[in-house]
């Protein structure tokens, strides 16, 4: 089914073909049936090992001859002495052998192969391992054999160590390695676990392979798998799940809880408890802000009755319970606050980095503007130093990396959606750094972005002006759930899907977006408090009036048409 | 300098889609009985069935196909233990259980098999660890997950698996890429990665996968000729247009590709003689690749074509009317 060329023939050539495989068919339809009958009769007979061996060696794929023959072969173990049992499975195994060298691909042989090596009286894995050497020098990319490799390192108890050293022959040998990369970046984290526990590879280690794949892309700067494996390296471990802030308020009386990443409160062992006053809530109904799951980030919860107006300093604590840790944050709201936040003080963007990977990670970014210069339109150099500068400084780095990604839109253009969205990303990320997302106002406008990232972090951010960008879609908006101004001027909007249910949202502009139909509106109905809507310049306009929209958004005092 | 990444010349004809010819060719190929490739294909009947059928759905031109003939040998192709086989004479598999009920699904006629007898041998091949063999075999593959989840999401019978443990094991498949493979410790497959995605979508856990490490990955399948391979150095393939990009829709990405190249390319496999789509131009066509040419089209927006639910692969007005509800990102 796979890479066969169409190829012109002529009438005779065609006729003999039609000849030839008519005959191929019979020849298989016979050997097909004669084995079917000789199954039904439960016949596990030498001739039976023939005609399936036959029909199999050319047909790999028709897994109900590998199954009969496998009824076979255990039959045979059954009733044979251990001698000849063991002959008979080596046969086997040359068999499987001169199939795989016709096939080396297919999932049949393989599978039989394991399946065979399982039931071997004596299996000798070296063979199986060599077997595996051999037919990754034909083809280092053959998932099958590296699957078949995994299983008899497990089976065998070769050790990590072993495959690691494996692994690195075959980097240095040639190229086209992305399978002996991806098999390397299991192992080093068996090899060197990270002292922390977090599963990841000790980070020393981790820094010499920046020089191993150094190696790699200065020799071929095409070859793409030591970039990748690069962005790998370059990436940060498994999140911590804490809490990030802690956000209460007086009206609505309510708490906003943001995690730093997704789950479930109240399954998974995952559980939020609050406290006001030292009294712990019971019956606390917790709900999510993700509109298409019941996972997420941002969790809010209704302090109705809990709450008092004109009270000296209220204390609220929230606890959260999982498997992971447990950790207790507290907030107060004092005599004359209508709010209050907790906030954690890491930076948003940057782990701490040890001297030595602040070091290495400076020199990569130097070497890879070296390969820059060779070869200015490489994308992978480029995009790599954008990776870097990331993971240095992105403040001091962030016009450089602007430049650098205006590049790569021009340089790897079928990818341009990419590299806009990524710099969207960028831009919202040096908001948070900067703590700009603690403050009452935000203001992300003109800046080209096509995408919205981390709105769980404009939780607690009233008036947000996101105007004349490049956004169509406003699915992230659902958590920002204590909005109440909404500027969203000038970009390419085309529904208010995500704004609905907003609790807040007071005051929303949408002029001169992409919004053509009434359903791009309907929404917009479950925002209760909204009173202000601009919608001028928006195609539905010439299609219907003032009195139809209001029908759909009743709610309003004031529309902008 | 360096080596030249693997790719085809960049090919721009046809460049239009010839829906009466495939139309055309989907119906000969159902009535070549004879045929070498027909019989030689017997093994995967079924899921020839699913594509053949599919696609004429999405072309609008379903009632061209004999329906009672196919219900039939899918009811034939039921055994005891409740499983389904490719075809008849045949040994039961999962990859042609989905198939069948795929089939039955499109043509509302799942009454014609034994639909606990089909649950029961679906949840029988669910192991301790959460992943599913393909039969009684043994043998563990990511695909099988997708094939029983997807099963038993069509079926509304997701209550016959332990689904946490299905998530766990298909979770444990994730790679250093953000992609996944056949089992834990294998390497990321755009083929796989459909399929574990699939899982997520039907369980709504699609928020454990990294999107944009993912969907970087997914979106360098891109190659100059504007067509989608499967993994890195690797040739592209009209099938991973269906793949890859049905990934990228379900974690909310597809926009991250160049459309216009690979509508192109998915257009210049088109057999302007015989209908059909090949792996890429030039080569013979087949109806797998036909589907998969068709799906992606429709993903797209191809406006002549239904549209497709990229979790099933199945036309999403069939999937409305079964209620079965997917996220997606």
């Amino acid at each position: 089914m796979h890479g066969r060329l169409k190829v012109r023939t002529t009438a005779e050539q065609q006729e003999l073909k039609r000849q030839e495989r008519t005959q191929k068919l019979n020849k298989f339809q016979a050997g097909f049936n004669r084995a079917s009958q000789k199954r039904l009769n439960k016949e596990y007979d030498k001739e039976s090992l023939l005609i399936t061996g036959q029909l199999l060696a050319a047909n790999p794929d028709v897994s109900t001859l590998w199954n009969y023959r496998r009824e076979i072969i255990q039959h045979l173990l059954d009733v044979k002495p251990k001698e000849e049992a063991q002959l008979l499975c080596s046969e086997e195994q040359e068999f499987l052998e001169a199939c795989l060298r016709v096939n080396p691909k297919s999932y049949g042989v393989w599978h039989h192969r394991s399946w065979l090596l399982n039931k071997m009286p004596t299996p000798d894995w070296k063979t199986e391992l060599q077997l595996c050497n051999k037919f990754l020098e034909y083809d280092e990319r053959n998932f099958h054999c590296w699957d078949y490799r995994r299983f008899v390192v497990k089976q065998s108890g070769v050790s990590a160590e072993e495959e690691l050293e494996f692994t690195s022959d075959k980097i240095s040998s040639n190229f086209s390695n992305y399978s002996s990369w991806y098999y390397r970046s299991k192992l080093l984290p068996v090899v060197h676990p990270s002292p922390d526990g977090s599963g990841r590879a000790a980070e020393d280690v981790l820094l010499k392979e920046f020089q191993l794949v150094q190696n790699a892309f200065f020799t071929d700067p095409n070859d793409q798998s030591a970039w990748f494996y690069h962005r790998w390296l370059l990436g940060k471990g498994e999140q911590k799940l804490e809490v990030d802030c802690l956000y209460v308020s007086l009206d609505p009386p309510k708490i906003i809880v943001r995690l730093t990443k997704p789950v479930k409160v109240g399954s998974n062992g995952v559980a939020l408890s609050v406290s006001v006053q030292g009294k712990q809530l019971s019956n606390v109904h917790w709900q999510n802000s993700a509109s298409s799951s019941l996972y997420g980030s941002l969790w809010e919860c209704s302090l109705q009755d809990h709450l008092v107006h004109g009270s000296d300093c209220q204390d609220i604590a929230v606890e959260l319970n999982s498997s992971e840790h447990t950790q207790l944050v507290t907030c107060a709201l004092g005599a004359d606050q209508s709010e209050a936040k907790a906030v954690s003080s890491s930076s948003f963007c940057c782990s701490e980095m040890t001297a030595a990977k602040t070091e290495t990670l400076t020199n990569e970014l130097e070497s890879c503007k070296q390969l820059e210069e060779l070869e200015p339109n490489n994308k992978w150099a480029l995009l790599t130093i954008v990776l870097l500068m990331r993971a240095i400084d992105p403040l001091r780095y962030q016009d450089d990396t602007s430049r650098y990604i205006e590049k790569l839109q021009d340089v790897d253009s079928v990818r341009r959606n990419y590299y806009r969205d990524l710099e969207s990303k960028y831009k919202i990320e040096n908001l948070l750094e900067r703590r700009l997302h603690y403050e009452n106002c935000v203001e992300l406008n003109g800046i080209a972005l096509t995408a919205l990232y981390y709105m769980e972090y404009l939780a607690t951010v009233s008036e947000i002006d996101f105007s004349s960008n490049k956004l169509s879609s406003l699915g992230q908006c659902c958590h920002l759930r204590c909005v109440k101004c909404l500027v969203l001027d000038d970009n390419v909007i085309v529904s208010c899907d995500g704004l609905q249910g907003l609790p807040l949202l007071e005051d929303l502009s949408l002029r001169n977006n992409n919004i053509s139909t009434i359903e791009g509106l309907q929404p917009l109905n479950a925002c209760a408090q909204l009173r202000k809507l601009a919608i001028n310049g928006n195609p539905v306009t010439q299609t219907h009036d003032c009195e139809q929209l209001k029908l759909v958004i009743p709610q309003l005092s004031y529309l902008s048409h | 300098m360096g080596t030249a990444a693997k790719d085809v010349i960049d090919v721009q004809q046809p460049n239009n889609l010839l829906l009466d010819k495939h139309v055309e060719y989907i119906c000969a190929y159902e009535n070549k009985k004879d045929d070498y490739e027909y019989v030689m294909t017997e093994y995967l009947r079924m899921s020839g069935i699913y594509w053949c059928i599919t696609a004429m759905d999405l072309m609008g031109h379903l009632h061209k196909m004999t329906a009672e003939d196919i219900i039939k040998v899918v009811k034939k192709c039921q055994h005891e233990c409740g499983g389904v086989s490719p075809s008849e004479g045949h040994d039961p598999h999962l990859l042609y259980t989905l198939s069948a009920v795929q089939i039955l699904c499109t043509y509302d006629a799942l009454d014609v098999v034994d639909v606990d007898g089909l649950v029961l041998y679906v949840s029988a091949l669910q192991q301790e660890d959460g992943s599913f063999v393909g039969d009684m075999w043994g043998e563990v593959d990511t695909r099988f997950s997708f094939c029983a989840l997807a099963c038993l999401a069509l079926l509304h019978r997701l209550d016959a698996v332990d689904v946490e443990k299905a998530i766990e094991f298909v979770l444990s498949c994730k790679n250093f890429d953000g992609g996944f493979g056949t089992k834990p410790g294998s390497e990321s497959h755009a083929g796989q990665i459909y399929c574990c995605l699939g899982v997520l979508a039907i369980t709504g856990r699609l928020h454990e996968v990294d999107a944009d490490l993912l969907g970087w990955w997914l979106c360098e399948r891109q190659l100059p000729s504007g067509g989608l391979n499967g993994r890195p150095e690797k040739l592209p393939d009209v099938c991973y247009s269906w793949w890859v990009l049905s990934s990228l829709a379900m974690i909310g990405k597809l926009h991250w590709i160049d459309r216009d190249k690979l509508v192109s390319f998915i257009l210049a496999s088109q057999d302007e003689e015989t209908g059909g789509f090949a792996d890429r131009p030039g080569d013979l066509v087949d109806p797998f690749h036909t589907l998969f040419g068709l799906a992606g089209q429709s993903l797209l927006g191809e406006r002549k074509l239904k549209e497709i639910n990229p979790v099933f692969c199945m036309p999403q007005e069939v999937i409305n009317r079964l209620d079965v509800h997917v996220q997606l990102l």
